[in-house]
């Protein structure tokens, strides 16, 4: 299928592009992490495939039918990427936003902008493409002035139109100046002065194709008579052993297999007509394929800390030691943080057809361009005749980067001249490549003076890269430490996932802050404002919200705070009440109230979406979710073992948009930053309900009842 | 696992299906008749991705194999939910609440919500949360599923109950 084809497919019918320019791009450290998170799969082919991500030059085609177009490298994955860009030019052109099209995520047509991750699209693509469209503008303008006969301060800009002022009636569009071969760029200049955006109010422009069933995803795709392919994944740890071709008999004996075969060490594969069928044919292969590896594996906390070696110091300022050992008041604590799978519903879903050396992959990413290598690595054609087209993603969270049913696919069609379907069932998606979000430890040592002022702070950190630590409070002394075992020693291996690992150190540092203010008898609130950098107008507003000062819970209610510091781009306050049942330690989450500055809200509908999800996530992982292991397997293999938030979980919530920091012209992104805050919020509500700490997630009834009974101790 | 064939009646018509006998009606929709609307997700009923309706009742169509369906049966898909062009109550309400994100499990939730709102037109907060809590949104939209169904209920129910 020519790709043209397939975008029709997808429900669009023309062509344009708008891409541009970005002089300031803060993506570069941002990038530099998520590559240190890769290195399991795909570390390299990442760096390489970042590397032309860009300032890109500014270019702008105008279709004969009226219509704007906008390309980007990134996915649509739910977090409304479709509609910021449609907002963003509907608005800047003053069109209708039926007008404007979008393509997303095809290697064939778009250029590389990194993965579609950390909560960026909006403002690494998004806003550059606003602001080359108010360039853009001058230069339409500038042109309609010219031919209209006057100058350009004469004349006013209006729904693609430019007028003079004093006649309406003599006017020019800018599609008829583009068929008329006019250029609208300037790559020499950038915009001086930048319009400020406002939000159309849309809503997603998605939303007909959801809910008729017509949006497409890769697991969607038909092409030609496809079949299922996929790979013999064993419960084990990948790390703890290698496969070795076997006898594929049993399988193919399966009704509906279609053929089977052995492909060196990614191990034995099936092909069937039918998706049980394919899964009867996996598991009917010999396990006797897999020869184990004679090594030790790390699988829990205790063997973290006995292996792990320092491998960064993230800040060392002022004298730790000095002034710890002279401090008053310190305080001494460990965090620790649970293993949780992505558990995306859409699986791991590819589909390719590979023919005369060139391989074609829809596929459902976060970054097609890098999957494209992946192809191309795996299947050994050269990287130009790889071609991976991005379908909507259904739930990426960070598990649809560094995936592979793409590659397994196009290995799979290279092999047996078929089109290849690859979906994962949910087992694989809970057990293949075992990824999942490690286990981490915080050891953090405080010291306080007599006016709650933090004079030093100590933090070393067990397998984790140490974000959302830094730049939070205003701390002289701090001294923060990784400790990190290689991730080849790992049973499970590290999983870049929604809320990165801001997740485990906010939650260490929110609930140490608590228990400090706690220990000088101080309230949580007054001792945050007192130490904290920036965010007083968030805690001010997140409180009032909730009503804190005034508002008196009742008995075995609690509140609780967090604040969150998000790369300098996106801050937050949340505030909660719990309640919590001492005879079976249930905790229940009865309000919500949260502060945010993300900057220019391009699309309030789904930022807020967003913010929501987020923090329900953040309940999810807090309160229920648990990835089981062994020291050889994982055991949690379906959504019966691994229960995810649902509407029964819900909470009152509210939240707010301020502008509390920063540079307000900007948006920056919303959909990562308030998942952290849950965990040590709700940690903090229960020590304010039933005064216990919480130093454990998750925050199940047995846990919690553990802490009741060893407090009544 | 023999093949059948069988006419089975979708979306108010008929097809002619041949396919495995204990083949899961999903993926007869999917694979065989191109109704991609109706998602994987879990194949156990654990997360309503996959609901259908089966003669007006939600059913997750995973574990609803094909030999166990009759002539009788209507299904009807997301596909189906539409009548000459206008959307169905719910997923008008969907569309105006933003009740989504990356909207795979959507199609199940509005079908689940479509048997909620035919048994009980105008159910109470409470009672949406009830029915529809087996099925699960990673993207946790929930909020806005909920304020979803309870306007349908608004608009079509007669009765006005406690919403507490």
């Amino acid at each position: 299928m020519k790709r043209r084809d397939f975008l029709k497919l997808m429900g669009s019918s023309t062509m344009a592009f708008v891409v541009t320019s970005c002089s300031d791009r803060e993506g570069a450290s941002f990038f530099g992490t998520a590559g240190q998170e890769m290195d399991f799969v795909d570390f390299e082919i990442l760096c390489e495939s970042i590397q032309p991500w860009r300032n890109f030059s500014e270019l702008i085609l105008f279709r004969d039918t009226e219509r704007v177009e906008v390309y980007t490298g990134r996915s649509e994955m739910g977090q409304g990427l479709t509609t910021v860009l449609v907002s963003i030019v509907s608005e800047a052109f003053e069109i209708e936003p039926d007008h404007v099209d979008v393509f997303l995520a095809d290697t064939d047509l778009c250029p590389d902008d990194g993965p579609t991750s950390g909560s960026s699209a909006t403002s690494y693509v998004g806003w550059p493409i606003w602001c080359a469209c108010l360039e853009i503008k001058d230069d339409i303008i500038a042109e309609g002035a010219k031919r209209l006969g006057v100058d350009p301060s004469e004349v006013r800009f209006s729904r693609g139109t430019v007028s003079v002022e004093t006649e309406p009636e003599s006017n020019v569009s800018m599609f008829q100046m583009k068929r008329d071969g006019i250029r609208f760029t300037n790559p020499d200049t950038t915009p001086q002065k930048v319009q400020m955006y406002r939000d159309p109010g849309l809503r997603n422009v998605r939303a007909l194709d959801v809910v008729t069933g017509k949006l497409k995803y890769a697991g969607d795709m038909m092409v030609g008579k496809t079949q299922y392919g996929g790979f013999f994944t064993p419960a084990e740890f990948p790390t703890a052993y290698r496969f070795k071709p076997v006898d594929l008999q049993a399988t193919l004996a399966v009704p509906g297999v279609i053929t089977a075969g052995n492909m060196g060490r990614h191990g034995p594969y099936v092909v069937a007509e039918n998706f049980v069928s394919l899964q009867k044919g996996l598991a009917a292969i010999d396990r006797k394929s897999m020869v184990p590896k004679k090594k030790t594996l790390v699988n829990n906390l205790s063997q973290v800390r006995e292996s792990a070696r320092l491998t960064k110091t993230v800040e060392d300022t002022g004298d730790v030691e000095r002034h710890l050992k002279n401090c008053r008041h310190t305080l001494s604590e460990t965090y620790t943080t649970h293993l949780y799978n992505v558990a995306f519903l859409e699986p791991q879903s590819s589909v390719a057809i590979v023919s005369d050396d060139e391989a074609h992959v829809w596929d459902s990413t976060q970054h097609a361009h890098l999957q494209q290598q992946v192809v191309a690595r795996d299947t050994k054609i050269p990287v130009e005749r790889v071609h991976v087209t991005g379908t909507n993603v259904g739930g990426g969270f960070g598990g649809k980067i560094a995936h592979k049913s793409g590659a397994e696919a196009a290995m799979i069609a290279q092999a047996t001249g078929l089109p290849i379907k690859c979906v994962y069932s949910r087992a694989q998606v809970f057990q293949r490549f075992s990824r999942a979000k490690e286990e981490v430890a915080v050891d953090l040592i405080s010291g306080v003076n007599d006016s709650g002022k933090i004079i030093a702070r100590s933090a070393d950190i067990y397998q984790d890269e140490g974000h959302g630590m830094t730049d939070i409070y205003d701390i002289p002394n701090s001294k923060i430490r990784l400790f990190r075992v290689s991730q080849d020693q790992m049973g499970i291996r590290h999983a870049t996932i929604r809320g990165t690992s801001y997740t485990q150190d906010v939650f260490a540092m929110e609930s140490h802050m608590s228990s400090l203010a706690h220990s000088i008898s101080m309230d949580p609130l007054d001792f945050r404002l007192k130490n904290v950098l920036w965010h007083k107008d968030l805690l001010h507003s997140a409180a009032e919200m909730i009503d804190y000062g005034v508002y008196r819970p009742p008995e075995d209610h609690g509140l609780g705070m967090a604040i969150i510091n998000h790369g300098d781009r996106q801050f937050g306050a949340l505030f909660v009440e719990v309640g919590v049942d001492r005879m079976t330690g249930m905790i229940t989450i009865h309000r919500m109230r949260a502060a945010f500055d993300i900057g220019v809200v391009i699309c309030e509908t789904t930022a807020t979406i967003g913010i929501i999800g987020a923090l329900i996530w953040g309940l999810s992982i807090t309160m229920k979710e648990e990835l089981k292991v062994d020291e050889n397997q994982i055991l949690t293999n379906s959504f019966a073992d691994y229960d995810i938030a649902r509407f029964s979980d819900l909470p009152d919530m509210k939240i707010k948009y301020l502008k509390a920091y920063g540079n307000g012209l900007s948006p920056r992104g919303c959909g990562e930053m308030p998942l952290p805050l849950v965990a040590p919020a709700v940690a903090n509500a229960v020590y304010n309900a039933v005064g216990v700490r919480l130093f454990a997630t998750p925050f199940t009834p047995e846990r919690v009842l553990a802490a009741i009974r060893g407090q009544q101790a | 696992m023999a093949k059948i064939k069988k006419t089975i009646k979708v979306n108010g018509e008929n097809h002619e299906v041949f396919a495995e006998s204990r083949e899961p009606v999903l993926w007869v929709l999917r694979d065989r008749l191109g109704l991609t609307g109706t998602k994987y997700g879990c194949g156990e009923g654990a997360c309503g991705t996959c609901t259908v309706l089966i003669d007006g009742k939600a059913e997750r169509s995973c574990l609803v194999a094909f030999e166990d369906l009759e002539a009788r049966h209507s299904i009807v898909t997301i596909e189906g939910l539409a009548q000459d062009g206008e959307l169905s109550p719910v997923q008008k309400a969907f569309v105006e609440h933003n009740a989504f994100a990356c909207g795979y499990c959507t199609p199940g939730m509005i079908m689940q919500a479509t048997d909620l709102l035919t048994i009980n037109p105008n159910p109470s907060r409470s009672e949406v949360i009830e029915a529809m809590n087996e099925n699960l949104c990673r993207c946790a939209t929930y909020p806005s599923i909920v304020t979803a169904v309870e306007s349908v209920g608004d608009e079509t129910g007669s009765d006005s109950e406690d919403r507490s």
